[in-house]
């Protein structure tokens, strides 16, 4: 999967570095932020440090689905192991009917929430970068709003699992020195864009501050 | 350009490097890492010149069109020492000798050889994919550390983050003249990177680098000179590792150049180059004593230590005593605190275990036949005995207490906190000013009676200390004590605020709304376990009636220049504060119920790892969104240091 993207916005990117003044939009703090239940208007995937939200790749969608028919495949295996001698051995009718009755039901709950699950976590996952922070905005039932601000960031990892690189998408780890806020995992990043976000995060850090 | 003068290796056989090559490439052609390392291996090694660099169009083209630029690439890019797998192949094997040779000795024929080889040779294979798959570069800001086989990551760690260097230096790396080098920033506790094994002109030209990078940092207060360390101090290092230790092993802890480590010493620490003491042993640190046993030696901080015992007490004439908990206050301390409990119940655990004690039905009927047997009345009787049992534990409660804190002393030397305290076993505690998360002001309500107050501090440490939790700075005192006290922790932070901002105006309801569903669930529960009587479940309804009312109340949060604050609790009242530079990050949460109400839960994380979290809960939501981004446009601005 080779994607295509312009090149307009890397020369200005190159510009801003050079003079090492960081992008300041003016756009970024509005009076009000969009409230944590709308999903806010966004402008993409194709990430710029304006303050605007911006999509992860929807092949995130199928790497997430990936991974959870995986997992649940594993758990289905597992639970056979349990299940079968119960079928074949059972000293009551209903555990021999029973045991597959529990394993079918628990296997197709898991496949349902790893097909269903990343489609509306996709819905409501984007993230954004302006002068000061990096916000994720994400969750279905419990929805976060996370913001890390940039002279925070210790370190930075962008790194691409086997499932993700069938995909040509990459993670952006980013490091602090808090607790739960340890590392803030940004997934489904097209991989330029993860480093162009990781280049953005680290390149304009001390500036400004106190 | 500062190229070390003797490179790694630059340039690898071909073959090594179509090996190194493929599994990145594997997926899909040619990859974008790929590429990234032939658009960035040109002359400049900024990143700035990178920053535009990839991710343009014309970058892509360029690589695949053209791959003479190879090359170029291989000599950006380090590689760790040709001979690291020969080295983990060695040091697999001498971790296996023993058992072999033993083995081999006992049983010849055992299979256990077999599995030996097996995992000793898994575990070669598994050392040449490290290193086939193991980069790194130095570049302006930062280094590059890129690394894994299925997972593959690129880690970028900026210079001026660079917390500690750890070099490592055993009998095999002495032999073979290399160092193992591990880097830590300020976050997690395992090193970001580790070396091993590099040269040591590699290890200095990092280690160069990232001091330049402090020293190009604009200045921070507590950070100091940085050239107090001898430029070859680490090469002295080396030698004296092989002079001093003979063959054991040993490892010396970069912590001259580490802001933290000098900082955290105050200005007595000058003497990084006082190396001859670091083979003693460390004292006098406390409970945050890294001690030898850790396989690490940190110089600095074992100067300091010596110091530390040298001058016997802490009061060194810098020091100045900030609080002194009477004995009063520890005695009203202990009264309530439930320590007893736990003495008593050990006893109880102690006695079942031994069959001392009432075992079963009978050992029960005959206490209370002894107790009947003592005549009156059975009410003043059984009363009588609860009365004394509770005596008993209360006793045990302040004797206890009274052990643990005797005499406790908060004390401030320069730039660090310390406090001593115990009876029997005297126990000090350094609390670095900056090394301060957090701050606790804790009002229980048998304390609150007696205008008491307890404080506690929440501290961030590195990997290197296990200094890093929650301390009691003092652990009981008077309310009026807490401005001065303050005064000389955190002086920028006052705690006794006016302009405390309520919650949402719905918490209440909120809150009696749960306990009303709460109450029906027990109830119900009550009911199905014990019939009529599980009714009385009922009765929990005015308690949390009341409960709602009284921390809806209290639930509050205030803002200042330098700090947020945020109140909770009812019975057990909890004021905290996190300056905003301590903030790490913030998090405002909706949570399924918090829907409804409009509500959601602002929290701040900072570097402390155990309760160092300030959460304000049932705020409206666009207040909410409003302080996180406040605060953490400010906790921007302001530089983050330990």
């Amino acid at each position: 999967m080779r994607v295509q993207f312009g090149g307009g916005h890397c020369r200005k990117g190159l510009l801003l570095a050079l003079t090492e003044t960081p992008p300041l939009p003016t756009s970024t703090f509005e009076s009000q932020p969009p409230a944590i239940g709308e999903i806010p208007a966004d402008r993409g995937v194709d990430f710029e440090p304006d303050g605007h939200f911006y999509r992860i790749e929807k092949a995130w969608t199928q790497v997430q689905q990936l991974g959870g028919v995986f997992r649940t495949l594993i758990l289905s295996g597992i639970l056979a192991g349990v299940a079968i001698p119960l079928i074949v051995s059972g000293s009551e009718p209903w555990i021999r009917m029973g045991a597959p009755a529990v394993w079918l039901f628990i296997t197709v709950l898991s496949l349902t929430h790893a097909i269903v699950w990343p489609i509306l976590s996709y819905r409501r996952y984007l993230y954004r970068v302006d002068e000061s922070r990096l916000q994720i905005r994400r969750g279905v039932l419990w929805r976060e709003v996370l913001d890390v601000p940039r002279n925070r960031i210790q370190h930075t990892d962008v790194g691409q699992g086997p499932i993700e690189r069938q995909f040509g998408i990459s993670h952006l780890i980013v490091h602090t020195a808090g607790t739960t806020s340890a590392s803030v995992r940004l997934s489904g990043l097209r991989e330029d864009v993860a480093y162009k976000l990781r280049d953005e995060l680290l390149g304009a850090q001390d500036v400004e501050t106190i | 350009m500062s190229r070390p003068s003797e490179p790694v290796e630059p340039s690898p056989p071909p073959s090594v490097s179509e090996a190194a090559g493929t599994p990145l490439s594997a997926a899909e052609g040619k990859n974008a890492i790929d590429e990234k390392d032939e658009i960035e291996g040109n002359e400049t090694r900024q990143r700035d010149g990178t920053d535009g660099g990839h991710g343009t169009g014309g970058g892509v083209a360029t690589v695949e069109g053209g791959g003479a630029s190879d090359g170029d690439a291989e000599k950006e890019w380090l590689r760790l020492h040709p001979l690291t797998p020969f080295l983990l192949f060695v040091r697999r094997l001498l971790s296996f000798a023993l058992p072999i040779i033993a083995i081999f000795f006992i049983r010849p024929q055992s299979s256990w050889i077999v599995f030996f080889i097996l995992s000793a040779a898994i575990g070669t294979i598994a050392g040449f994919l490290h290193y086939l798959h193991f980069r790194y570069r130095l570049d302006r800001d930062e280094i590059v550390v890129r690394q894994g086989i299925f997972r593959r990551t690129e880690r970028n760690v900026p210079y001026s983050k660079i917390q500690n260097l750890d070099l490592t230096r055993d009998l095999i790396d002495r032999v073979s003249g290399l160092s193992k080098l591990s880097l830590e920033t300020a976050s997690g506790t395992e090193p970001e990177a580790v070396f091993a094994w590099i040269r040591p002109e590699q290890v200095e030209e990092i280690r160069r680098k990232v001091l330049a990078a402090r020293s190009s940092v604009p200045a921070v207060p507590g950070a100091l000179s940085t050239d107090a360390l001898p430029p070859n101090a680490e090469a002295a290092d080396h030698d004296r590792g092989g002079l001093n230790r003979g063959m054991s092993d040993r490892s010396v802890s970069e912590r001259g150049m580490s802001d933290r480590g000098m900082s955290d010493r105050g200005v007595s620490d000058r003497g990084v180059s006082d190396r001859g003491v670091s083979d003693r042993g460390v004292s006098g640190r406390g409970v945050s004593d890294p001690g030898p046993s850790g396989g690490r030696l940190a110089p600095d901080l074992v100067s300091a230590g010596s110091q530390f015992d040298a001058s016997g007490a802490m009061d060194d004439g810098r020091t100045k005593v900030v609080h002194k908990v009477p004995l009063a206050d520890l005695l009203l301390l202990g009264l309530f605190s439930l320590r007893g409990l736990a003495i008593f119940g050990l006893a109880l655990g102690l006695a079942f275990e031994f069959d001392l004690f009432i075992t079963d039905v009978e050992d029960a009927r005959s206490v209370f036949e002894f107790l009947s047997g003592l005549g009156g009345p059975p009410a003043i009787t059984y009363g009588g005995a609860a009365i004394a049992l509770l005596f008993v534990i209360t006793l045990a409660s302040i004797v206890l207490t009274i052990v643990e804190f005797y005499g406790f002393t908060l004390s401030s030397a320069g730039a660090e906190l310390r406090n001593r305290y115990g009876l029997f076993t005297q126990r000090t505690g350094t609390i670095p000013r900056g090394r301060i998360q957090i701050l606790e002001v804790q009002s229980p309500v048998h304390l609150r009676r007696f205008r008491r107050l307890r404080l506690r501090a929440g501290t961030a440490g590195g990997s290197t200390e296990g200094g890093a939790g929650r301390t009691w700075l003092v652990p009981v005192f008077k309310e009026d004590d807490l401005t001065p006290i303050l005064e000389e922790v955190q002086p920028e932070t006052p705690m006794d605020r006016r302009d405390w901002l309520p919650v949402h105006p719905g918490t209440t309801s909120r809150l009696r709304r749960r306990a009303i569903y709460w109450s029906w669930i027990a109830t119900v529960i009550g009911v199905l376990l014990w019939g009529r009587w599980g009714a009385l479940a009922m009765t929990l309804l005015p308690f949390g009636w009341f409960y709602a009312k009284r921390v809806a109340e209290h639930l509050a949060y205030s803002q200042s220049e330098d700090a947020i604050y945020a109140r909770r609790g009812w019975l057990r009242r909890v004021t905290q504060v996190v300056k905003l530079n301590r903030i790490q990050a913030a998090e405002v949460i909706e949570k399924p119920f918090d829907r409804k109400w409009g509500m959601a839960t602002l929290r701040i994380d900072t570097a402390s790892p155990t309760g160092g979290r300030l959460e304000v809960p049932y705020l409206p939501q666009e207040e909410a969104l409003r302080l996180q981004r406040e605060l953490i446009r400010e906790a921007n601005r302001r530089r983050f240091k330990w």
